[in-house]
């Protein structure tokens, strides 16, 4: 009896509380389709962390033809994760887009390759190299300007096919995703036939964060730094449970139809929840550290990447 | 074990175990070679099987690939007109409708101007259908396509990883692409043809022949293209699916299959469990196909086997332990019969009944060898009853011997209870019933004749050598008035008829019981010791055992008896008694003893014995008594009533002793209060006197005793000096003429000269074989 009366009042009070107040409408972005890559963002909204800020999120993932930040463009979607690179691209492309949360704090990116690369990237000279259609290869583009490396570029559709097959010499991959997926088709990658772009000194550019465009921003800073407070509260909860995060991960892959698999979205929270470490201290800022950007800033400059005058520091990261 | 305490349980275990062993090695071999058998069976039938489905899958491979090239020419021929080419993959597509379900001529950026940047004429069939279309768009830029990208790169045709058309109706499909090159070489197109697989999986199930067993294709990624657990499919590689269950075996041959080795091994499976898997590649794809076999099913025939095998040795192994252990059980029952025969026959009854069987194998010689043996107990126990009877007579005869023997011993203690002046205490603890060791005395006109003795060898030889030599000892004593004497005659009668090589070693003393001056020759006994002031050995000549040599001259020894002085004599089962360890008891034990004795005032001989008997028996503990300890303690209490007091000293002849002479002396002067110098003076004529007797009084050579006594009186002090060599008289010298020089004066001369001038009277005497010079100095 006194569960029936507990059970009626809680109704009526979250009953109540949908009647009180209207919920803001925020729709998310992530930039790419559903996986452990966005777990703090799926926890926050399917644990209700959302909607206790007062917030009611949908959750888009990009298709085919409507990337995150063409969405974020057109104006279909209010918040979006990209790469710190591509943020700063799109910007300077003229799209006004403000850092509020900056999760990663390393690069993701890695080169596998058929012949042994001994930790060094000269070792890539001349060789044919898998990359992404799509993009993400920024960063090893402006190596490869750097060291002169000379690198046969191959854009592919993405994948592993292509480096089992043979067909290329050395491929891009994602330390969370693709190095996985090598793994489980079965290769024997030796460590030596592989380096991370974190270890070499300069090129530990973060990736993931969050971003808004400039108006956005000024015109729902309340609803933006609620969105940014849950979805921080939701990544420390992936940290706190992560096995408890990758059922809620394995739902959103089931709903949107992803062709993966648990031991791989598992692989691929661990790596991501890692990332978010500073890679010296071991600490987890959730905010784009000034030097950082303005490193960022420079390499990108030095190599072309950015043409104009890149924004200040206050400027972009809020 | 009470189980094993029979032959028959025994030797059935033994049985028993050794056929356990060998029955289930050889079931164990059986079941191996059965179980290798039927794996090379199921594994040449497997390979046989995926072979075939292979060949099925070339077979339409073989098909495809003939198709594309076969229309290559009309690319050619038409490459100048590209809208004719949408004609050649239309043709593709509606000639082969069972086997292509779609074509692509997919051409190199631009390769066409006039057409843009992605020119390729694609047609499919739905299934009712045929379409044709262009293929490329913005959307779909085949130029980063797997199918389009890796054959130009490889520069060779390439069967793409299957996957699932999403616009064909959901089935399998693979792409077959071929790189097309102009005539100088360039690349330019890739010519493409879809193919469903969905036979493939027909062609696997068709495969299928055990109730628990399946099979599966992968992709060169490891990818499931075909399972029956269709979530697998696409989404799970095998690595991933070793991932999940936590298996390493799984991954492991994982690697082998993707190495494209043929093959079977053991695994765990995520259907069957432990599973056996048959693998083979499809060399043309660099697929692998595999088949799943659940041990259980493989062996479920030898388990049945195994089955009958376990069960019909169970058996055997029950008959043969009944059929052994019964039979044992009669062979040995004659053996149970003599063991309660033989348990009779030991407890006396030697008569008892032997079992009655015919049997000539080794029982029957046992039975044989029993009786054999029963007859001969029976006559050695009447020989053993004749031989204890005998026995027994003699050791009557034998304790009525050693009655004798201890009868001729002084037993009455103390042996003379109306004289003051001696005490005497004497044990014979034999060895054996009787033993060889004596001890006597007697007192014959004031004069204790006294005896120790040890007769060589033990038993009734040595008992009768010893009554012997007491009833000569009594014989001769009794006649003669020197020890050495009394010495002499025994060794001439004891080796007169010595025929048996016994000799005897023996002290006679004789102490004048007037003034204590004792007597005394040795012939190879243990030198006593004498407990006085202090614990002293006497001085003894060695000479030799009696009964040995003939004649001998042996040499009487002379020493005077302070009062109160003990004299304690031993034979040597009292040095030489052993303990456990085999330590001796020896001399300085002894004299150890009779110096804690003496601290605690203890000299009487009753009581000094008991003290020696229970120290020495103390020492020897456990340990047997090896040879008769004789020990007779003599106690001289006799104090002539004028003397004050006497002591004496006995030296051998060397010039080493001089000191302890003077010391002598010097000692004995002081306590009769003489003045210091008188003493000086003293000593010097004393050392003049002895000296002279070193000398001169025995051979060059020969060690002899001399005994200085003195004896202190109220107005004088008398030193008589005794030595047992050649007869001469110092008195007899002339005074030295002091008017010459040195060297041409006398020899000894002097000497006495000085004496005479010290000491207020110098007399010689010649008595018993001994120089006796008596010295007097008046006291003041």
């Amino acid at each position: 009896m006194k569960r029936i009366i507990l059970s009626l009042f809680t109704l009526l009070v979250i009953g109540g509380a949908g009647f009180a107040q209207k919920r803001s409408k925020i729709v998310f972005s992530p930039q790419w389709t559903a996986q452990a890559q966005f777990a703090g963002y799926y926890v926050a909204d399917s644990l209700g962390f959302y909607a206790e800020e007062g917030l009611d999120v949908t959750i888009k993932h990009p298709t085919k033809t409507a990337s995150s930040l063409s969405r974020l463009a057109k104006g279909e979607c209010d918040i979006i994760t990209m790469h710190l690179m591509s943020a700063l691209k799109a910007r300077e492309e003229g799209l006004e887009l403000v850092n509020v949360l900056q999760t990663s704090q390393q690069n993701a990116l890695m080169v596998v390759s058929n012949t042994p690369l001994h930790g060094n990237p000269e070792n890539l000279r001349g060789k044919t190299l898998g990359t992404w259609k799509v993009g993400f290869d920024e960063l090893l583009r402006i190596m490869d300007k750097a060291l002169n490396l000379n690198i046969q570029w191959i854009p592919f559709a993405g994948g592993v096919n292509l480096f089992i097959s043979g067909a290329v010499d050395a491929q891009l991959v994602m330390n969370y995703n693709e190095f996985f997926q090598l793994k489980m088709a079965g290769l024997r990658i030796d460590e030596d036939n592989l380096f991370y772009m974190s270890d070499i000194s300069g090129y530990n550019i973060p990736e993931d964060g969050l971003y808004v465009t400039t108006r956005y921003y000024k015109a729902h800073k309340a609803e933006v730094d609620k969105f940014v407070s849950a979805s921080r509260k939701g990544w420390q909860w992936c940290l706190d449970h992560q096995d408890e995060a990758l059922g809620i991960v394995m739902e959103q892959v089931k709903r949107n139809n992803i062709g993966t698999n648990k031991v791989a979205q598992k692989w691929m929270l661990g790596t991501v929840l890692h990332m978010q470490e500073i890679k010296e201290t071991g600490e987890r800022p959730f905010t784009l550290k000034e030097d950082v950007y303005l490193h960022t800033v420079k390499l990108m400059t030095d190599y072309g990447l950015l043409g104009k005058e890149a924004p200040e520091y206050k400027t972009f990261v809020k | 074990m009470a189980l094993f305490n029979s032959f028959a349980s025994r030797i059935s275990f033994r049985i028993i175990a050794t056929a356990t062993v060998i029955l289930l090695s050889l079931a164990a071999g059986a079941q191996f070679f059965v179980r290798s058998s039927i794996i090379k069976m199921e594994e040449d039938k497997a390979q046989g099987v995926l072979s075939n489905t292979e060949l099925k899958i070339n077979t339409v491979m073989d098909a495809v690939e003939t198709v594309l090239r076969n229309n290559l020419r009309t690319i050619e021929q038409n490459l100048d007109s590209p809208q004719e080419l949408y004609l050649v993959v239309k043709n593709v597509v509606e000639s082969n409708k069972d086997l292509i379900v779609g074509s692509a001529l997919a051409f190199e950026p631009y390769y066409y101007k006039r057409e843009g940047m992605r020119f390729s004429p694609y047609c499919y069939n739905d299934g009712k259908d045929i379409f044709v279309k262009q293929l490329g768009s913005e959307e779909y830029d085949y130029h980063s396509m797997d199918w389009y990208l890796i054959p130009k790169l490889l520069d060779k045709p390439y069967w793409s990883e299957p996957y699932y058309d999403e616009g064909g109706g959901e089935q399998l499909m693979t792409t077959y692409s071929m790189p097309l090159k102009d005539k100088n070489g360039k690349f330019f197109a890739i010519f493409t043809a879809d193919v469903s697989l969905s036979w493939l999986s027909e062609v696997m199930d068709e495969a299928k022949y055990y109730e628990k067993s399946y099979n599966f294709i992968l992709g060169r990624g490891g990818t499931f293209i075909t399972h029956p657990q269709r979530h697998l499919i696409y989404n799970e590689t095998f690595f991933t699916l070793s991932e999940t269950l936590g298996d390493p075996v799984i991954a492991k041959v994982g690697y082998h299959l993707l190495d494209g080795n043929s093959d079977m091994e053991e695994t765990n499976d995520i259907i069957y469990g432990p599973s056996y898997i048959f693998y083979k590649p499809i060399e043309r794809t660099g697929w692998s196909m595999a088949i799943i076999c659940s041990q259980e099913e493989i062996f479920s025939e030898a388990n049945v086997i195994s089955l009958v095998v376990a069960i019909l040795i169970l058996i055997s192994l029950i008959v043969l332990a009944i059929v052994s252990f019964t039979g044992v059980k009669i062979m040995v029952k004659p053996m149970k019969q003599l063991a309660s025969s033989a348990d009779e026959i030991a407890h006396g009854n030697l008569q008892a009944p032997l079992p009655a069987f015919k049997s000539h194998d080794e029982m029957g010689r046992l039975l044989e060898s029993f009786r054999f043996m029963q007859s001969s107990l029976h006559e050695q126990m009447d020989e053993l009853g004749r031989v204890n009877a005998q026995k027994g007579r003699i050791e009557g005869e034998l304790k009525v011997a050693s009655d004798i023997q201890m009868s001729m011993l002084p037993k009455t203690f103390p042996p003379f209870p109306d004289r003051k002046d001696i005490d005497i205490y004497g044990t014979l603890h034999p060895a054996k019933e009787i033993g060889g060791d004596l001890f006597d005395f007697f007192i014959r006109e004031d004069y204790l004749f006294f005896c120790i003795g040890d007769v060589s060898g033990k038993g009734v030889p040595a008992a009768l050598v010893m009554s012997v030599t007491r009833t000569l000892f009594r014989n001769v004593a009794n006649k003669e008035k020197s020890p050495d004497k009394i010495i002499s005659q025994m060794n001439n009668a004891l080796a007169g008829q010595n025929d048996s090589n016994m000799f005897v070693t023996l002290f006679v003393g004789i102490l004048d019981l007037q003034s204590g001056r004792m007597k005394y020759c040795n012939a190879g006994h243990d030198a006593p010791i004498l407990v006085g002031e202090s614990v002293g050995f006497l001085p003894v000549l060695s000479n030799v055992a009696a009964g040995i040599i003939p004649d001998f001259d042996f040499v009487a020894q002379e020493v005077l008896i302070d009062p109160f002085t003990t004299i304690f004599l031993y034979t040597d089962g009292l040095t030489e008694a052993e303990n456990t360890n085999y330590e001796l008891f020896g001399l300085d034990r002894l004299k150890e003893t009779a110096d804690h004795s003496l601290d605690e005032g203890n000299r009487q001989p009753e009581d000094f014995v008991r003290t020696m008997t229970s120290a020495v028996h103390d020492f020897v503990g456990e340990a047997s008594q090896s040879d008769d300890i004789t020990m007779l303690a003599i106690q001289y209490k006799r104090q002539s009533s004028n003397v004050k007091f006497q002591r004496s000293l006995t030296i051998i002849n060397d010039m080493a002793m001089v000191s302890k002479l003077n010391d002598f002396v010097a000692e004995i002067c002081s306590k009769a209060a003489v003045d210091e110098d008188v003493i000086l003076k003293i000593q010097l004529a004393i050392e003049e006197a002895v000296v002279n007797v070193i000398d001169y009084a025995y051979p060059k050579g020969q060690t002899g005793n001399i005994n200085i006594e003195v004896q202190v009186y109220d107005a004088e002090i008398v030193f008589f000096i005794r030595d047992y060599g050649v007869a001469f008289d110092p008195t007899t010298k002339e005074d030295v003429d002091t008017t010459l020089s040195v060297e041409d004066r006398p020899i000894g001369g002097l000497g006495i000269y000085l004496v005479r001038q010290i000491m207020d009277s110098v007399r010689y005497e010649r008595n018993d074989g001994a120089n006796i010079l008596s010295l007097t100095k008046y006291l003041p």
